[in-house]
């Protein structure tokens, strides 16, 4: 088991450098000088060439994208172009904000998406299976932002129910954060909860005609203990999965649904700097990000190589 | 089955694909028409803000008094132009890829996949902001990123197909008569392998309408004056507490949209290719180590 462990990690690292490398080679795509946005208005070109030395832009691509990742892999990836603050003490800011809202994404999709996808399974082709289905395709179709707008018009201006802008850490105002946590989860979990029923629900309809199923229902289980124990069981595998790929979905979505509610995350961060055009931090946040999706797969893959001995 | 026969059948058969079709014909004809069917200028101030619907303003008017229908029919018109942009340059990069990998093998295969692998550990959205970061903001850049975003999944999937159409009996028939190796792609692969890209097609349609929408609204798509729905709802957004009202026509018109497109590619997958329609690709998935990407051909034995 730790060999395979070691063996699954060392595997991800030229997955990683490659996805290092190919946003680098992106960035440097980009049109203009950095040397010459830090130099500022009126300056020599004496003084363009020094910064650009001292940026190490005189070098071979290679030669920066190594000393870029030298200094990546120690927790430094340079600084702003704009705001002259360290990016990865920006990312390391902003980047707590983004997962707790993507966790209380993550509470959402999964308990309103088994919930759903188990009753429809137990209902296959009935009033209450169409109903969940319809109501699941259109949760799919929905922009997450433009929910998080319907829902801080209704629960926010209109009732007065919740905030309606802000964030809180769980840490420092468990109360406080929940009441902020609850429209933008609910927002972002909808897709993932639509996706979570319907999949679920092809899963343990299968499942509920198998022999297994069949046996525990002759020796009298309680048709409830064999769905939420017996069939759930069944359906782990490729429930992480589909959980697994709700995260890196989620990610992303997070950018646009900060922008509702006003969330200083990590979204925030990449799309200011994509607007000022400041690439080293666009950078640093894909490269992040990445990371994050890939430690994801990689974590889906051992969990199901442990569950299920067949796959080891 | 002719190609005219499939369509007719699958329009046929479908009350949904029908309805689906006919909704996506009815948008893209008032957004061609954008300038018969709106009475005003989708950019110009015509009246008071905020008016609310009236016989003079359809849909009302937003925060500077322009008329919402007319933005909506004319963004109508970027936002299906923006999701054909996106899924044209998605297809035009992804199926060759595919078609080379596949066809080729080897160490080609490996070194493009291993590439496809990379773009797809990137949470789409967040490369689409870094590539149109990179190119500059505008419509037509942030169709050109989210085509690249989309491109790698249809290279897997093409060439999934490619791998399973080479060891058919027609292509093998085809290589002993010694025709050569383009005729072989072009009559016998091509054909027989484009249809599950077809489908996946029409579903990014969907996504592109969501990615136009999405970026417009963070500021890196449509500029303005333009409208677009995500330019709309990022204006109507602003003003929430002044106009409640305002972000539904651009959130409904982008939600209905991707639910046809999506209502489109359900019912071409259930025509074209019935093995692998949801319900039955699901279960098939419940009994089998399930792979982080779900195409049905994605790992075959013969991977690398």
């Amino acid at each position: 088991m730790k060999r395979m462990l070691l063996g699954r990690l060392a595997a991800l690292v030229p997955t990683v450098l490659l996805a290092s490398f190919v946003v680098f080679m992106l960035i440097q795509l980009a049109p203009g000088d950095p040397s010459i946005t830090l130099a500022g208005e009126n300056a020599t070109a004496e003084r363009i060439e020094e910064i650009r030395r001292s940026l190490g832009l005189d070098r071979s691509l290679i030669e920066q994208y190594l000393t870029w990742l030298s200094h990546a892999v120690r927790g430094d990836l340079g600084k702003s172009i704009i705001t002259q603050e360290s990016i990865a003490a920006a990312i390391g800011r902003t980047l707590p904000i983004t997962l707790q809202l993507v966790f209380g994404a993550l509470v959402v999709a999964i308990v309103f998406g088994v919930i759903a996808g188990v009753a429809s399974a137990r209902r296959a082709d009935t009033a209450t299976d169409a109903v969940i289905a319809s109501v699941s395709s259109a949760g799919a179709a929905m922009p997450s932002f433009w929910l998080g707008l319907v829902l801080v018009s209704i629960f926010a201006l209109g009732l007065d129910w919740l905030p309606a802008t802000g964030f809180v850490s769980l840490a420092a105002d468990p109360v406080r954060a929940l009441r902020h946590l609850v429209l933008p989860s609910v927002a972002l979990g909808a897709v993932g909860a639509a996706e979570i029923a319907r999949q679920l629900r092809g899963v343990l309809i299968e499942i509920l005609a198998s022999d297994y199923i069949r046996t525990l229902r002759a020796k009298g289980l309680s048709e409830s203990r064999i769905v939420w124990i017996h069939a759930l069981r069944g359906a782990a595998v490729p429930l992480v999965t589909i959980i697994g790929l709700q995260v890196s979905r989620l990610l992303g979505a997070t950018v646009v649904v900060e922008a509702v509610f006003g969330i200083q995350g990590i979204g925030t961060l990449v799309v200011s700097a994509a607007n000022n055009r400041d690439y080293y931090v666009v950078e640093g946040v894909v490269v992040v990000m990445a990371l994050i999706v890939i430690l994801v797969n990689f974590a889906v893959d051992v969990s199901y190589r442990i569950s299920d001995p067949r796959i080891r | 089955m002719s190609g005219g026969g499939v369509l007719r059948n699958w329009l046929l058969s479908d009350g949904r694909s029908r309805l689906a079709a006919s909704f996506l014909l009815a948008v893209a004809i008032l957004a061609i028409a954008a300038p018969l069917v709106a009475r005003y200028s989708p950019t110009a101030q015509n009246a008071m803000p905020f008016t609310g619907i009236s016989w003079d303003h359809w849909l009302g008017t937003d925060d500077l008094g322009r008329d919402v229908w007319a933005r909506l029919v004319y963004g109508a018109r970027a936002s299906l132009l923006a999701a054909f942009i996106a899924v044209g340059i998605a297809v035009g990069i992804g199926v060759p890829i595919g078609l080379v990998a596949g066809f080729r093998g080897g160490w080609v295969d490996a070194v493009l996949m291993r590439i496809v692998d990379t773009f797809l550990s990137f949470p789409g959205i967040i490369l689409a902001i870094a590539i149109t970061a990179v190119l500059g903001s505008g419509l037509m850049n942030a169709m050109v990123a989210v085509g690249i975003v989309f491109s790698p999944s249809i290279a897997r999937l093409m060439r999934g197909q490619v791998l399973v159409t080479r060891e058919r009996g027609y292509v093998e028939a085809a290589v002993s008569f010694g025709s050569p190796s383009w005729w072989i792609v072009v009559r016998h692969i091509v054909p027989n392998a484009i249809q599950p890209v077809v489908i996946q097609a029409t579903f990014m349609l969907g996504l592109a309408v969501l990615a136009e929408a999405s970026l417009s609204f963070v500021g890196l798509g449509v500029q303005y004056p333009n409208p677009s729905f995500g330019v709309m709802l990022r204006s109507a957004a602003q003003f929430t507490s002044l106009n409640p009202g305002g972000v539904y026509p651009p959130g409904l018109a982008i939600a209905l949209l991707v639910l046809a497109f999506n209502a489109l590619g359900d019912s071409l997958r259930d025509v074209l290719s019935p093995a692998t329609s949801t319900r039955r690709r699901i279960g098939r998935r419940a009994n089998r180590r399930p792979a982080p990407n779900p195409e049905p051909n994605g790992a075959s034995p013969r991977d690398n």
